[in-house]
């Protein structure tokens, strides 16, 4: 009797309990994606938060960051480098910046199909007291499979690229690549589930496709439909979020 | 604890100087003036650190997202090698009807 009266006052609670119905968990924002603002030199050129290195097999690679940085790191699909303590003092401070040698990994890093992501991590303060946040930049490097030229119009710019091109702009705004003859896209429905969709967009002529900036990266690979056929590789990185480093 | 041993201190020194008072009240003021900029810079110090981990956090799975790139990549590769073995054998059809289309045609010849 007394069990059976236990069982009807808790019940209700065990209902509840179970059925998760009276928790409501809080709804989070996804996480911001910043423009990747890392700079430096890449064996002599210039490079500025998305960029392109040669096919060589090692590279001088200068990484200046816009604010003081206490742990570099370095990731490739193959490989993760940590530098701590690189940090510069010193009245002038001319450079945040680091210097290293990358010999990319033969077979698996120098395809042309891992990008390598820059890491600096920072927590110092600016001038106001805010933190200053951690700056990122992402390389890629060519290979001799991609040697088929276009044009990369991405962000107001319209540059030549050979083989492999790169464009950063603001997630959901409209870019294109042009070609000089009739290319074909890899299409989404053949990429096995579980790995990233190639950049979604469309053809609007027989030689140009057009996409959307996605929020984070895409890449898509282009081939020339005559014969002998050249390929292309387009990397996009799309970000809904800009540090401020004004006050730095 | 702090404010007993500060009116001890300014008790003590009043014995010895009439401007205890003043004194102590500036260098109190001076004090928690200071004291209260040090905790200040120590929290904004705090949070940057607490800034530079949740940046870790939000790129911690970089390396994956690398290796996922790749994949995708080497999918698409291999997908356009098929497309363009499907194009070339239709253009090699092709070829091959075009060619028959020009081979004049056989006449009967009378014996």
């Amino acid at each position: 009797m007394f069990r059976k009266w236990l069982r009807a006052l808790f019940a209700p609670f065990l209902f509840a309990a179970c059925t998760g119905s009276g928790i409501a968990l809080p709804s989070q924002a996804p996480a911001p994606i910043y423009a990747l603002d890392l700079s430096g030199q890449i064996d002599g050129v210039a490079w500025d938060g998305l960029s392109i290195g040669s096919s060589a097999p090692t590279h001088d690679i200068t990484i200046v960051s816009k604010t003081d940085v206490n742990e570099f790191r370095v990731i490739s699909c193959h490989r993760f480098l940590k530098f701590e303590d690189v940090i510069q003092t010193g009245w002038f401070r001319p450079n945040r910046g680091y210097e290293f040698t990358l010999s990319l990994a033969p077979g698996i890093e120098d395809t042309g199909q891992c990008p390598i992501r820059l890491q600096a991590y920072s927590k110092q303060l600016d001038k106001d007291g805010n933190p200053v946040g951690s700056a990122f930049g992402i390389l890629i490097f060519k290979n001799s499979h991609y040697t088929l030229p276009a044009e990369n119009i991405c962000n107001g710019a319209d540059g030549g690229s050979t083989g492999t091109s790169v464009c950063q702009s603001m997630a959901g705004l409209v870019e294109r690549v042009k070609f000089s003859e009739q290319v074909i896209a890899a299409n989404p429905a053949n990429i096995p589930d579980g790995m990233p969709k190639p950049c979604q967009g469309k053809f609007i002529d027989a030689e140009t496709f057009e996409y959307v900036m996605p929020t984070g990266e895409c890449a898509i690979e282009f081939a020339s439909t005559k014969a002998p056929h050249r390929f292309a590789l387009h990397f996009a990185y799309g970000f809904n979020k800009i540090f401020y480093r004004g006050s730095e | 604890m702090f404010s007993t041993i500060w009116t001890f201190i300014t008790a003590a020194f009043s014995m010895v100087s009439p401007y205890a008072p003043l004194i102590t009240g500036v260098a109190g003021t001076l004090f928690g003036y200071f004291w209260n900029q040090y905790q200040q810079h120590k929290q904004r110090q705090q949070n940057a650190i607490t800034t530079m981990a949740q940046d870790e956090d939000a790129h911690a799975s970089d390396g994956a997202i690398s290796v996922g790139d790749r994949q995708s990549i080497q999918a698409q590769d291999a997908d356009l090698n098929q497309q363009l073995a499907a194009i070339d054998q239709q253009a090699a059809q092709n070829q091959a009807a075009q060619a028959k289309l020009r081979q004049p045609a056989l006449k009967e010849t009378k014996p």
